[in-house]
């Protein structure tokens, strides 16, 4: 079963993204903030990294620049500037979606396309 | 040799000026007295080298050859502190800083010995020039290389990243000055190590060093810059005068020149007030405008989070991910969805717009075919033409319709918001969209027999926040911005938008003008304030 690490801190989405992904099929973990999002991509090794930019203490850019291993990180957020969007990508974001305009079942598609074998 | 003497202390004069005026415009400010300091740096270099080229004998050309050499070690790390603080990475860098701090006062520590600068020799025409010492070289290595050039790396992965046209004219002007300072000024160095073949010319441009860095830290407002140059050139008029009052030979010349001082005096302070007042008022403007962009893109950023909420628990209910909704609740489920979808569509407007009016959108330039991007438009509001019963028809007129360079997703959101108004606002007949090529250019013609645009509103319909009588009549849902963005983003691509109607309930027409060959900006921006 493929994990995904979904690092949100409103509660509200991330526990409609959870029981979208759940009911695919996927396992998921959530962390809610940079400093608990490292330590779980290190202890659940998950597939796949969700993230946002907007978090309390520091933002996902930081997520990003600190975090060094090769899973795929995709950015999910309301925050839609060009300077973050084009930091995350240089730092190796794979996608960068803003929540707002898609539905969950449309974020679940694009996801997918990363969890590939 | 005197030509360097007056160069040197013009450059001195303009650091002390220019380093002045921006520590007292907020001293509190870091980018501000980063700078200051740079110039003091620079000025005590600049007045110690025409001090030690006036001298006469060798132990002084020394002592003031060091004294421009401890100027000139604190250059590096003012100006990477500076280059830091506008890039906003200081925190980020605090390393880099700490260490290039101790290592510059180390060398400065070491200026006055003959580590550093060994001794005083004629070279190149010159009686006396500084000889370095091996502590000079580990400076020009770790400082001057090191230190600068780090900051210029910096410079340079900023401007890559910059999201806004502001930023990045910004960094322009820095790394402009910096090629003149740091160039102009290397063309000391090989004399310090007995080579006297070119002469130290770059010296003469080491002045816009200065100049231009002062223009960036005023963060590209070049209405200050408006106010200094004014206030200098009165100040050189009544100095000039004052200089002539005592030249002239005769008492009544003296009066005629005390007169026209007078005079002078007078129409100066009037001009400097009036340049005050138009710069305070742009800066008003300015400041309001600015308030504005950003209070409509955090608000949107905030109302986002909510909608996303609603939206996409509405629609997992509305696809029964939550199991089967009563057939009484899925009409109204389907309102909460659609209205949330409405509403983002409003938030997103709104931050197009604010993004136009602070210069952030960026163009991705690709080939682009224009038939491709209509059909898709078409698909797209295929449903609600159906749904309305209007007769929703694409012609394309001529065959051969070239790739143009364009951004596609701003095209389409242009053709997008054209076809739905024109389809909002028509309640029966038909919409045609035809697509044709004339005279070097793509032409897109949108045309409906709806509800038709008033003379006096066909001026308007382009503006924000402007719906039209009929569209407020008619129409409540309008947001007033799907065309002021779409005119925004046509006018980006170099092309022309215009819109023809006999009347009311007499249709509408719309065309859209784009160039096969055209050069487009990456990053551009609009200017809002109407003068």
């Amino acid at each position: 079963m493929k994990k995904i690490l979904i690092i949100e801190d409103e509660k509200v989405l991330s526990e409609m993204y959870k029981f979208k992904f759940s009911k695919e099929g996927y396992e998921t973990v959530n962390a809610i903030d940079v400093e608990s999002g490292l330590k779980l991509v290190e202890s659940n090794k998950p597939d796949l990294v969700i993230l946002d930019i907007l978090l309390p203490k520091e933002s996902g850019i930081n997520f990003l620049e600190k975090y060094k291993g090769d899973v795929p990180v995709i950015v999910l957020s309301n925050f839609d500037d060009n300077e973050t969007k084009n930091k995350a990508f240089s730092l190796g974001a794979k996608d960068y979606i803003i929540k707002s305009n898609l539905d969950p079942q449309e974020v679940l598609e694009k996801i997918k396309s990363y969890l590939k074998d | 040799m005197d030509i360097y003497i007056v160069i040197s202390f013009i450059n001195g004069v303009v650091a002390i000026i220019f380093g002045l005026f921006i520590f007292l415009k907020n001293w509190k400010n870091k980018i501000n007295y980063t700078f200051f300091l740079l110039s003091a740096s620079f000025a005590i270099w600049s007045f110690s080298y025409c001090r030690w080229l006036y001298v006469a004998t060798s132990s002084e050309a020394l002592f003031w050859s060091k004294m421009l050499n401890f100027g000139a070690t604190f250059i590096p790390i003012f100006y990477l502190h500076w280059i830091l603080s506008i890039l906003g990475n200081t925190k980020e860098k605090k390393g880099v800083l700490i260490f290039g701090y101790i290592v510059t006062f180390l060398f400065a520590f070491f200026s006055f010995t003959p580590a550093y600068i060994s001794s005083v020799a004629p070279v190149g025409g010159f009686s006396y020039w500084p000889q370095a010492g091996f502590l000079y070289v580990v400076f020009l290595i770790l400082g001057y290389f090191g230190l600068v050039g780090y900051g210029m790396r910096e410079l340079f992965r900023a401007r890559k990243e910059a999201g806004s046209i502001e930023k990045i004219h910004q960094i322009n002007y820095v790394i402009l000055g910096s090629l003149f300072g740091f160039g102009g000024g290397a063309t000391n160095f090989p004399l310090m190590f007995g080579i006297g073949i070119i002469p130290p010319v770059g010296q003469t441009f080491v002045v816009l060093f200065v100049v231009i860095f002062a223009l960036a830290t005023l963060r590209y407002h070049l209405f200050e810059i408006k106010i200094i140059l004014t206030e200098t050139l009165v100040f050189i008029m009544a100095f000039i005068i004052i200089f002539l009052f005592f030249l002239m030979p005769t008492t009544f010349l003296r009066l005629l020149i005390s007169i026209i001082f007078i005079l002078f005096c007078l129409f100066g302070y009037y001009l400097v007030r009036a340049i005050h007042k138009e710069v305070s008022q742009k800066e008003e403007v300015e400041r309001i405008s600015k308030m504005k962009t950003e209070f409509i893109s955090i608000v949107s950023h905030q109302l986002r989070t909510p909608l996303a909420a609603i939206r996409g628990y509405a629609s997992m209910l509305k696809n029964g991910d939550y199991g089967s909704v009563p057939e009484s609740a899925q009409v109204p489920i389907n309102y909460i969805y659609e209205s949330s979808v409405g509403m983002i569509k409003l938030v997103n407007g709104l931050l197009s717009i604010s993004r136009l009016e602070r210069g952030k959108i960026e163009l991705k330039i690709q080939d682009v075919s224009v038939n491709d991007l209509l059909k898709s438009c078409i698909e797209d509001v295929q449903l609600s033409a159906k749904e309305k019963g209007l007769l929703l028809k694409y012609k394309v007129l001529e065959k051969n319709i070239p790739l143009i360079k364009a951004d596609p997703e701003k095209l389409k959101q242009s053709f997008s918001n054209i076809i739905n108004n024109a389809i909002l606002y028509t309640f029966k007949g038909k919409v045609e969209v035809s697509l044709d090529k004339k005279w070097g250019d793509i032409i897109v013609q949108i045309k409906d027999t709806g509800v038709g645009i008033e003379a006096e509103d066909q001026k308007k319909v382009f503006k924000s926040f402007s719906r039209g009588k009929s569209g407020t009549e008619l129409y409540t849902q309008g947001t007033g911005l799907g065309l002021y963005v779409a005119k925004s983003f046509i006018e980006m691509h170099n092309g022309v938008v215009s819109v023809f109607s006999k009347g009311k309930n007499k249709g509408s027409t719309f065309i859209i003008k784009l160039p096969i060959k055209s050069i487009i900006k990456k990053q551009q921006s609009f200017n809002i304030v109407e003068n």
